[in-house]
């Protein structure tokens, strides 16, 4: 006998996230999913960022690793409110773990939160966890074929911070051909290319970044 | 494993012949791996000997269309 079925997989996935995205919004929350290789320089991209950003807006974070709360003691530093999800050897966050640790945090009192997933530029792309955007961090030196053998995580991303770009006269990427790349996968996105070393390009992304999480509060159902 | 016992509950099922699934080419799950998993999750269940029958299709799908079942 034959039965079908026709379900999604990822089904349960997609509705975890949507609750997570009903309470961000609810609170005026702007949630991103911070992407990318292991070294692509996330967490120092965060830390360059949230220099930027004291005492302007209030930030928490839920950082996602196989193992080890290295990240999170590093964010911990910032005097910024972080909860450490570790995969034990999961490749990627999903939205349950997500859905666990959110009421650890005060919302109504977040006006960003950035996820960072596992350093993985595969599964992670795949995985709705509820986030306004996706962020993908990629590092000059990991080479500039990566988009197009990557493509799903530019496809979904609304921006890519092209990293470590003090290294670009050091290296043979080709600056426009991977800048063609990721546009021909996404015409749409926003391309970043900062130092997190030096500090170039970082006030462009801080600046885009907060207006989107002044639009974000514009909006929130719950005041008080 | 867990969408297809929700979808045979209640039902009298010795074994699952057969799982049809529908991969996207950009859902990011590498046919081989879920043949692994398939195999390896599989023993001692009512799908131990069935076999996954998986069907590329365009996009990010990841999709259970049918199971077999006697």
């Amino acid at each position: 006998m034959k039965i079908k079925v026709m379900a999604k997989v990822l089904k349960t996935n997609e509705q975890i996230a949507s609750g997570n995205r009903t309470l961000f919004d609810q609170y005026g929350t702007l949630a991103i999913n911070l992407l990318g290789s292991p070294g692509a320089g996330k967490t120092t991209l965060l830390e360059r960022t949230f220099e930027k950003l004291a005492d302007k807006i209030n930030v928490a974070v839920i950082e996602g690793d196989l193992y080890t709360s290295k990240d999170a003691d590093r964010i911990e530093r910032h005097g910024i409110k972080v909860r450490q999800i570790n995969t034990t050897g999961g490749c990627h966050l999903d939205s349950k773990m997500i859905a666990q640790v959110l009421p650890d945090f005060n919302l109504a009192d977040t006006d960003l939160m950035v996820i960072e997933n596992v350093g993985n530029l595969v599964c992670p792309a795949a995985y709705d966890l509820g986030e306004h955007e996706k962020i993908v961090v990629l590092s000059i030196a990991e080479g500039g074929d990566k988009p197009l053998k990557y493509p799903r995580i530019f496809m979904e991303s609304t921006v890519v911070i092209i990293n470590k770009i003090d290294l670009w006269p050091f290296s043979d990427v080709d600056l426009d051909l991977l800048r063609q790349d990721i546009i021909s996968l996404n015409p749409h996105i926003k391309i970043f290319a900062v130092s997190c070393r030096d500090g170039q390009g970082l006030d462009e992304w801080v600046n885009w970044l907060l207006e989107r999480v002044a639009t974000r509060g514009e909006n929130r159902t719950v005041t008080g | 494993m867990e969408i297809a016992d929700r979808e045979l509950q209640g039902m009298i099922v010795h074994r699952v012949n057969k799982i049809n699934m529908q991969v996207g080419e950009l859902a990011n799950a590498l046919p081989d791996a879920l043949q692994f998993a398939f195999e390896a999750f599989s023993q001692d269940t009512i799908y131990a000997g069935g076999t996954l029958q998986i069907e590329l299709i365009k996009g990010k799908d990841l999709i259970l269309e049918s199971l077999e079942v006697e």
